[in-house]
């Protein structure tokens, strides 16, 4: 193809949606919707993640040392920890630093625990934070087993919990978007089928005049391209505007609603935009070409 | 150039014979009026030619293209290779008469250059280059089958098709259309007018082929009474 030519093509790409504005135009109101849908449901995702994360952050596990431990037996103990691979943060607290700790967290009645510090009851203690919050009970019965340890504090439980609860909200927003590009495509595919039926005699025409498959195809498809690249910026300036007047509600602080308590840290617009960008662009780009592909071939036929 | 060998097609939907045993042999150079009544056939030819349907039997072979063993692919090349005219003009409605006459060199990848010298040559021939940047619906009949005759021979074929290039427009300018065909014809081009008009046939005269219930039964050259200018 010729320069000149591909220049004509991309033109009446252009020009097809000037005339078939209200056909161009329900197409990008509903590939919009469809995007804004998809985007949302990344976002929600993305937000609980973050916020479970943030929950989990806080969730130490604390080993008891057993008194009858040896000082060889602590030390590989810690070791042991140290290197398991889904641990961090690894911290041994002898009894005596535990107790200081202890009178630091009752501040001015500290003095009560004086008459402790010359037969300390508190344990030798090890302090660790997991990597992998799923991995936790497997971590916390490693380290049961452990020689040396008299009992592991966790919250596996509720770490199990958030995990089921952040995979759940994972998939069912996968589901949502998987069904979401199906049923744009489809409309979208039939949005476009119906403006090629408009123009079915155009096509005609061509086809007599001995235009190729990909000569008649190639405005049809700038113009898919076009109208996805137009529905993704239209949903990126909905995402945009929306998100940020909710961080303004969520972050003004007047508010003490189990939603606003919830996601009290959104992630900020700044860090999520270019992936929202990306998806809303490829997304609109995807359904906008692949939707005219499909649509034409049957007038082609002739 | 144009010959059909024992070509017989049978429409599949309604079991009508429409063509039957059709033998028929145009040469480089002919002016062949094809004549018949409504459902002799006429359509079937146009559409075999076209390579719109294939023969159910025979051969149609058209300037060294065998029709009925052409690939698609290869359709679009064959159809650059001849021009057509449509009885209803088939200009597209968005584009201006020069964007349509243009057309049928962008769809052969020809240059820009090439476009801005030939399609205004062209339709000063058909005498619309005043109408140039006018749209279809902007012109009278007579105009649009003058853009449609420009669009065909803008790639320089060496056969016109004309289906029915008078059935929708007024008498005078069915003689005017005639006219410049027959004037296309002595710079060389094969012509093939399918008509009905036996009124203009009679006028014009030259060779004649006449199908009736699908089979030709007359293939003769006439005389006409219309003095050329």
């Amino acid at each position: 193809m010729k320069g000149s030519n591909f220049g004509y093509l991309c033109k009446q790409g252009f020009k097809n949606i000037r005339l078939n504005r209200v056909l161009s135009l329900a197409s990008v109101s509903i590939l919009t919707v469809c995007l804004l849908l998809v985007g949302l449901s990344v976002l929600f995702s993305e937000n609980v993640s973050v916020a479970i994360g943030g929950l989990t952050d806080n969730s130490l596990v604390a080993v008891e040392v057993s008194d009858e431990a040896t000082e060889e037996t602590k030390s590989a103990l810690l070791t042991l920890i140290e290197t398991n691979d889904n641990t961090e943060d690894v911290e041994y607290i002898p009894k005596a630093e535990g107790l200081e700790q202890f009178k630091e967290s009752l501040s001015d009645n500290a003095g009560l625990l004086d008459a402790l510090e010359d037969d300390n009851p508190l344990p030798d203690m090890i302090r660790f934070q997991v990597k992998h919050l799923e991995r936790m009970p497997e971590t916390v019965a490693y380290v049961t087993s452990l020689e040396g340890v008299a009992s592991v504090q966790s919250t596996s439980e509720l770490s199990r919990a958030l995990v089921n609860i952040k995979n759940i909200v994972t998939a069912c927003c996968t589901v949502i978007v998987a069904v979401l590009s199906i049923v744009s495509l489809v409309i979208i595919s039939n949005v476009i089928r119906a403006s090629i039926f408009a123009r079915r005699k155009e096509v005609n025409i061509m086809k007599f005049v001995g235009a190729t498959n990909t000569f008649i195809r190639f405005p049809f498809f700038i113009e898919g391209i076009l109208i996805g690249l137009i529905a993704a910026l239209v949903a990126f300036g909905l995402t945009w505007g929306g998100y940020t007047l909710l961080l303004h509600y969520v972050q003004g602080g007047d508010s003490y609603s189990w939603f606003v308590n919830t996601f009290a840290s959104l992630i900020p617009f700044e860090n999520v935009w270019q992936q929202i960008a990306l998806i809303y662009a490829a997304g609109g780009v995807a359904v906008g070409a692949i939707g005219t592909v499909t649509s034409i071939g049957s007038h082609l036929k002739v | 150039m144009i010959k059909l060998t024992d070509v017989s097609v049978k429409y599949k939907d309604n079991g009508v014979d429409a063509l039957k045993h059709v033998n028929l042999q145009i040469d480089k150079g002919e002016f062949v009026f094809v004549v018949g009544p409504s459902g002799a056939g006429k359509s079937t030819l146009i559409k075999l030619l076209l390579r719109e349907i294939k023969p159910d039997d025979g051969e149609v072979n058209v300037n060294g293209f065998s029709l009925g063993r052409l690939s698609r692919r290869h359709v679009a090349k064959y159809r650059r290779s001849i021009g057509v005219v449509f009885q209803d003009f088939r200009l597209i409605p968005s584009m201006t008469v020069y964007d349509n006459v243009a057309f049928a060199l962008r769809v052969i990848d020809a240059s820009a250059k090439k476009i801005r010298a030939r399609v205004p040559y062209i339709l000063g021939l058909v005498n619309l280059t005043q109408k140039a940047k006018s749209y279809p619906s902007q012109i009278s009949g007579g105009e649009q089958q003058r853009v449609a005759l420009a669009r065909a021979l803008v790639n320089n074929p060496s056969i016109l098709i004309a289906d029915e290039p008078t059935g929708n427009i007024d008498p005078e300018l069915s003689i005017e259309m005639m006219e410049l065909l027959q004037a296309v014809n002595k710079l060389g081009t094969t012509v093939v007018v399918v008509t009905h008009e036996h009124d203009l046939v009679r006028q014009f005269g030259g060779r004649v082929v006449t199908i009736q219930s699908g089979k030709i039964v007359f293939d003769d050259v006439i005389g006409g009474s219309h003095e050329g200018e």
